[in-house]
């Protein structure tokens, strides 16, 4: 508790770079720092760089909508996510920097009977890997949030939810924050500001990389870059079978506790949570076409603003406050693309569409593993770029329509 | 208390209007803003602030702020010293526990403790963990400002309406209205919004062009989108060129005591005087950096106050500054160490220009040294700044130094963001942790983020950040600007809240035979007309009818349309005769099934395709999209609509049809999958004889506009087979006996048609066809799930979706389950591992948790040979 | 086999006497004076370049089709007229005419001042054509209770 009066840096101030290091990472997200912070804290390998082309946590990290929640419908992906959760869920004391993870509970609404097979779908699958998860029908939904119009004469009826009591929101800028202090007091170095222009490669592995500071020799390049992986991708000659598009979001003025559970609508393409700042955050389905772009949309406020007060007709008075974009890097089976490539030495963690941030800390603990021992863990091997050459996909497209 | 009647007054005196105000009535004057009544009734205080709960006042008067908000009538948030009095209107306060004069809350600004400095929640309450809920409920009930009733319902009506203009001009003070007569005398449609605040807003109704007030821009958006909020409509302007006049925004200072009620700045002293007639206060002290503050002095003499020192930061610059309060109001005001009694300080930083639009429309925004303020570059080619808002005679910030005041003795906070209460201690601290770029920091301190949407803030407190950090300001750049530029209300976005819907031509017969409709993509559908077990035995034993214009119909026609069905389709039509009839299934490039439906041949050149009621659009994107590729000579045409579609279908169905029609009927002369053109009760139809049902059946396609008399006849002539409507779930069980496919419920977006057993649909001796390349690879590497029928050992039925188990784990899933009495068992379809797609196999399928016996079953479940169907 | 079962327009036959029903008939039954249903119009879908035969508005909704116009008696002849790659839409489309400008705004993004032209009306594909203040719009009727409800809600609006 003194601890709070005292100013303490939470990370040392960026220096030179290094002509060597073992490990540089491409990327100062969620994904890059946890990498970077596992390196550290399991393997012991502290000779590593994170290069960030702007401020730590500009990118994914710091624009997406904060849900963290495992109930997918693979079980490959549910397991997967399901480590996620129970990581953030002890991130907070292991980083000693409170991470406001909020286990309010997530409900995705079904307005059809196709949308409640596939949530059956996935609580049969998440139950019998152990996650809580399960379809409600109108009464429970009701109980868990009141504030829903359960009217039937409305577009979308509700005709139950799946729910997933363990889902929550946490505070993404603290993930951020927390990881790159834990992985700068593990000996990592951290450079924002410094942009990868190029990829040294010799027979087939990579021998360093180019900024917009100098060159660097290393081992291992991990590019942990959401919306820009296929361009660092390119820079390296591997291709990813990505597509980036742009995702929206938006605040509202904030209000003092209105909803305490994360409401989801497919079909409604918009999902809701009130954050601890009071505010009513609202996003939306990754748009359609491919941009590299981050402009907002006018048209994405409208229908937005529609599909949330046929939920919550109550906020018709409550104003917008800030719209923004993210860049979301979509694989074609809405499953990430995690761990090596054809390139010796080039790791990714790629693909990850609206996922990304919900598998920071498992993605940080496998990448490091894999790098530390050479070995791509169990937990992980579903996700290799080779499925989509063996056709082995790992499909969470049912379940993804809006899936935040 | 007014002042004597002046002209400029904006009061009309002789009406006088009465709200709420905490439930006590307040007399108000037409024209006056709930603000501007209740100031004149006396009150002071007008919030609490978001983090300490300190008494705030009015400061701008100009709807910047977040020093008014209050709740009106429902409204969270609403400010109120730019929102009319209305008759009756109910206003209250928020984020107060008590009252606004005795906020208990207020504690925390007097005992500080672990609730003050920035970003204090990420460090405290994370051991024990079982505290946190508590904790973080407690965060959240302190969090927020204004309340929301859980129970009200939509009541205001919003519109939307869609405007053009050549030259949009926004903002009505002395640069618009130049800009906008300019463009109107040059001929151009020019429309002007403004908000309605400037003094002179009583804007002229001039010729030539249009004015809309009050009025204000949401944003600049692409393809020149401009939404203005004019209150209860929201105009999408879409414009060619758009000028922005969107003026200066007045700054504060920063020094200890600069949120003390009291304090304004000159843009308050000036409306309350002049709009309004008030007198702001009894002794003045003024510290400005440009002449709106001698301005504001000049004012508050005029309204009786006396002005009790003037302090032009252009002339002198002191080293110390602060004021200091009681009971949250300004008592004195000390410079250099020389107090001053006061009970007004108006302050003011110099004026920054309004950007944010421009940002917005790709502006950049860059730091000007000299003047001290951020100027707007480079703008995008069809908007324009004018005035203030390009800078133009923007000053006095230069004089204002860019770290705060000191204060006399330690104690009096300096903000630098109210809306958020950050001091300018929060923000140095931030720097001193590391948080050391702009956006770092201003996420860490939430500086800017609050309700004035960084109005107030932006400016000093990156003037202070560079000062801290000792870089430029220029080298730090500005935040994001993040779009809307004001604050809009959720209602006006969404206005009428319509969504398309599409309804069958038969729906209201549907509703009135007391059907219960269902979603089906953007359908809605009968789920049954009430007894679903007697809807699928008329089916079985009598005949039935069910409307089938949801199918997606399409006309391919053309000298190629063999060679372009055959490359898109994986089966083969070239062999297809005249009047005959095909199922087909449709492939993604990927191999993956994208849809189904039957394609009957009309003549050599022309094809009617049927698609799923879902899948209309996709497949017809999908075939205009090859079509365009490959550069057939094909039209496409879709005729989903224009074509209502009605499945009769039973052992009496033929019966019922022969009454009709003139239409040779007998099996000899119309057999199973043959297609008749022929007029049926008069209406020419498309006949087409299949059984998606499993039962003797045709399906009727005909020009939708006669659809509820076809419909209406065959009830009528059919009522003595015991004909009977049936619904979506009546044919699901019927389908299901039959084992028959529903693409999109029994096949997902990585089904194939080879492991869903259908095989005999791909023909991999034809040249070419979408998706050929990844069937082959399927058929090389061998199934890895199969697609099989099951049906239950103890006749319960399994949840659609429920998982068939192996060693604990999931190994396959159930797609349709049903009980059937034609069958007397409980059956369904689902993936299975290969190993298990055996006749007889035993299957484990989980339900409520516990796993039940079930046997794999390959044929259909009724009529496996088909006798019915063909008969 | 013909493309007969798309045509509209019955000669009676078999002692048969098929009722036409509007697909706005119920939506616009309160509608004020100035909404009119135009559903009955006959409207031909025409591949590739058209000449316009007497009678007829031809209105391009895209570089390689038009949508023609012209009386409901009409359609058989115009047809005819117009050669072989010509699909009758007239059961596809509803139609109806509103007046006013103000009204026209409130259902569409369009520039009024240069219709005729294809666009959203209602959120719903549509072509929109102008006669001085009165607009006439013909899109899929399966949006008829959609687009009546929606059009007859914005009318009360302006009221």
């Amino acid at each position: 508790m003194r601890d709070i009066f005292r100013t303490r840096r939470m990370w040392r101030p960026r220096g030179e770079l290094k002509d060597r290091y073992d490990v540089v990472i491409v990327g100062g997200g969620s994904h890059g720092l946890a990498t970077a912070y596992y390196l550290a804290k399991n393997h012991g390998i502290t000779n590593v760089a994170v290069l960030e082309q702007s401020y730590i946590g500009s990118g994914a990290a710091g624009r997406n909508t904060t849900i963290v929640r495992s109930n997918y419908r693979t079980p490959e992906g549910a397991r997967f996510y399901q480590r996620s959760v129970e990581l953030y869920e002890r991130l907070s004391r292991e980083l000693d920097f409170n991470l406001l993870f909020s286990q309010q509970g997530h409900l995705t609404l079904a307005h059809s009977d196709r949308a409640l097979i596939t949530m059956t779908e996935r609580a049969e699958v998440n139950q019998l890997l152990g996650i809580d998860s399960r379809v409600v029908g109108p009464p429970e939904v009701a109980r868990l949030c009141p504030e829903l119009d359960l009217s039937h004469d409305v577009t979308w009826p509700i005709l139950g939810a799946l729910y997933h009591p363990r889902g929550g929101i946490i505070r993404h800028d603290a993930v951020v924050w927390g990881l790159a202090r834990g992985a700068d007091r593990g000996g990592v170095e951290i450079h924002p500001y410094t942009e990868v222009t190029g990829i040294e490669r010799s027979n087939g592995r990579v021998t360093g990389v180019r900024t917009t500071r100098g060159d660097i020799e290393c081992d291992t390049i991990v590019s942990a870059t959401a919306g820009w992986s296929t361009l660092v991708a390119d820079l390296a000659d591997v291709r990813l079978p990505i597509t980036t598009h742009i995702l929206q979001a938006f605040v509202t003025e904030p209000l003092k506790p209105f909803l305490d559970v994360i409401v989801v609508s497919s079909q409604m393409h918009v999902y809701v949570s009130q954050t601890d700042r009071g505010e009513i955050l609202i996003g939306a389905e990754i748009e359609p076409y491919t941009t590299y772009r981050g402009t907002s949309t006018f048209p994405f406020l409208e229908y937005s603003a529609r599909h949330v007060l046929e939920l919550f007709p109550q906020l018709e008075n409550v104003s917008v406050l800030r719209q923004w974009t993210g860049l979301c890097d979509l694989s074609p089976d809405y499953s990430p693309i995690l761990g090596v490539t054809e390139v010796d030495g080039f790791v990714v963690s790629a693909g990850w569409g609206t996922y990304g941030f919900k598998a920071a800390p498992i993605v940080g603990t496998t990448l490091a593993e894999l790098i530390s021992t050479g070995r791509t863990p169990e937990l992980i091997a579903p996700f290799t770029l080779e499925r989509f050459y063996t056709d082995t996909l790992v499909s969470e497209l049912a379940a993804a329509a809006v899936s935040h | 208390m007014r002042l004597p009647p002046s002209p400029e007054e904006r009061i009309d005196r002789s009406r006088t209007v009465t709200f709420f105000f905490e439930g006590e009535p307040i007399e108000a004057y037409a024209g006056d803003t709930i603000g501007s009544a209740l100031f004149a009734a006396g009150r002071r205080v007008f919030s609490r602030s978001f983090k300490y709960h300190r008494p705030r006042g009015l400061l701008c008067c100009s709807g910047h702020c977040p020093n008014c908000l209050m709740q009106v009538d429902g409204a969270p948030s609403v400010r109120v010293c730019t929102a009319p009095v209305r008759e009756g209107t109910r206003v209250r306060s928020q984020n107060v526990l008590g009252s606004l004069d005795r906020d208990l809350l207020a504690v925390v600004d007097k005992v500080g403790g672990p609730f003050t400095p920035v970003g204090f929640y990420y460090r405290t309450m994370i051991r024990p963990r079982r505290a946190w809920p508590y904790y973080e409920r407690f965060l959240r009930r302190v969090a927020g400002l204004g309340t929301i009733d859980k129970h009200a319902r939509r009541s205001s009506r919003f519109d939307t309406e869609h405007r053009r203009a050549e030259v949009l001009v926004i903002g009505g003070g002395p640069s618009g209205l130049d800009a906008a007569r300019a463009a109107a005398r040059d001929g151009r449609r020019v429309v002007l919004v403004d908000e309605g605040l400037a003094l002179d807003a009583q804007l002229p109704r001039e010729d030539g062009f249009e004015t809309i007030a009050p009025a204000r821009a949401i944003g600049i958006y692409e393809g020149g989108l401009v939404p203005v909020d004019a209150g209860d409509v929201l105009l999408r302007f879409r414009a060619e060129r758009v000028v922005v006049a969107s003026g200066a925004i007045e700054q504060p200072l920063l020094f200890p005591g600069n949120d003390l009620v009291g304090v304004l700045l000159p843009s308050a002293v000036r409306r309350l005087t002049r709009l309004w007639s008030l007198r702001p206060g009894e002794r003045a002290v003024v510290i400005t950096a440009d002449d709106r503050g001698l301005a504001a002095a000049e004012d508050l003499r005029r309204a009786g106050t006396s002005v009790a020192r003037v302090v032009d930061l252009r002339t002198t610059q002191p080293a110390q500054m602060a004021a200091r309060g009681s009971h949250g109001r300004v008592r004195s005001v000390s410079v250099d160490g020389d107090s001053v009694d006061c009970d007004v300080l108006v302050m003011s930083g110099g004026s920054q220009p309004a950007y944010s639009l421009l940002a917005q429309a790709g502006a950049r925004v860059e730091y000007d040294g000299t003047r001290g303020i951020f100027v707007p570059r480079d703008l995008p080619p069809h908007v324009e700044a004018v005035g203030s808002a390009a800078g133009e005679g923007a000053r006095g910030a230069a004089a204002v130094p860019a770290a705060s005041y000191r204060g006399t003795e330690s104690g009096g906070r300096c903000f630098v963001c109210i809306c958020e209460d950050v001091t300018d201690k929060d923000v140095k601290r931030a720097i001193a942790e590391g948080f050391d770029s702009i956006e770092l920091a201003k996420r860490y301190t939430t500086v800017t983020m609050g309700p004035c949407q960084g109005r107030l803030c932006h400016l000093p407190s990156i003037r202070l950040y560079a000062r801290e950090t000792r870089a430029e300001e220029a080298t730090i750049g500005t935040t994001t600007a993040r779009p809307p530029w004001a604050p809009v209300r959720l209602g006006l976005l969404a206005g009428r809240g319509h969504e398309p819907a599409k309804r069958t031509s038969l729906h209201h017969r549907h509703k009135e035979l007391g059907a219960q409709m269902m979603w089906t993509g953007e359908w809605r559908r009968p789920h049954s007309y009430g007894d679903v077990a007697a809807e699928v035995r008329a089916v079985h034993e009598g005949v039935g009818v069910i409307d089938v214009s949801t199918l997606g119909k399409l006309l391919v026609s053309g000298p190629d349309a063999v060679s372009f069905l055959e490359r898109l389709y994986p089966n083969r039509f070239g062999d297809l005769k005249p009047g005959r009839i095909r199922y087909a299934v449709l492939g993604t490039d990927a191999g993956r099934i994208m849809d189904d439906g039957t394609i009957g041949r009309l003549s050599e050149r022309d094809f009617y395709v049927t698609t799923t009621s879902t899948g209309a659009e996709t497949v017809l994107a999908w075939f205009e999209w090859w079509n365009a590729v490959w550069g057939y000579d094909v039209s496409v045409d879709n005729v989903t609509g224009a074509l209502a579609a009605l499945n009769v279908a039973g052992p009496r169905s033929r019966a019922l049809l022969a009454r009709l029609t003139e239409l040779d009927v007998s099996p000899d002369g119309f057999g199973y999958l043959d297609a008749r053109e022929a007029r049926v009760a008069g209406v020419p139809c498309l006949l087409l004889r299949i059984g998606f049902v499993g039962e003797l059946g045709y399906e009727l396609h005909f020009p939708s506009p006669y659809a509820e008399y076809l419909w209406d006849t065959l009830l009528e002539r059919g009522a003595d087979a015991g004909i009977r409507p049936f619904g979506l779930e009546p044919q699901r069980i019927l389908r299901l006996e039959k084992a028959h496919v529903i693409v999109g419920q029994d096949t997902d977006s990585e089904s194939n048609a080879l492991d869903a057993n259908m095989s005999w649909l791909v023909k991999f001796d034809k040249d070419d066809f979408v998706g050929k390349w990844a069937l082959e690879h399927v058929r090389e590497r061998g199934p890895r799930e199969r697609l099989v029928g099951f049906e239950m050992a103890n006749g319960t039925v399994p949840p659609e979706g429920g998982q068939i188990v192996v060693d604990g784990l999931p190994a396959g899933r159930v797609t349709s389950a049903r009980w059937s009495d034609a069958v007397g068992k409980a059956i369904g379809l689902a993936w299975v591992p290969p190993a298990l797609a055996d006749e007889d196999s035993r299957i484990e399928i989980r339900v409520d948790g516990r796993l039940e016996p079930a046997l794999v079953r390959l044929r259909p479940f009724f009529d496996p040979d088909d006798e019915r169907l063909r008969a | 086999m013909s493309r007969d079962f798309l045509a509209v327009e019955l000669a009676p036959a078999d002692g048969f006497e098929p009722r036409w029903r509007s697909p706005l008939e119920r939506a616009l039954r309160d509608a004020p004076p100035g909404i009119r249903d135009l559903s009955r119009t006959g409207k031909l879908h025409v591949h590739g370049d058209v000449g316009a035969p007497p009678g007829v508005e031809v209105v391009r909704v895209a570089p390689d089709r038009a949508l023609v116009l012209c009386a409901a008696a009409d359609v058989e002849r115009v047809r005819g007229e117009l050669g072989e790659r010509v699909v009758d839409m007239s059961a596809a489309l509803a139609g109806l005419e509103v007046r006013g400008e103000r009204l026209m705004r409130r259902l569409a993004d369009l520039d009024l001042d240069a219709l005729p032209a294809a666009g959203a009306v209602a959120h719903v594909p549509a072509t929109v054509l102008r006669d001085g203040d009165a607009f006439r719009i013909f899109f899929p009727q399966e949006y008829a209770d959609h687009v009546g409800a929606v059009v007859l809600d914005a009318a009360a609006g302006l009221a």
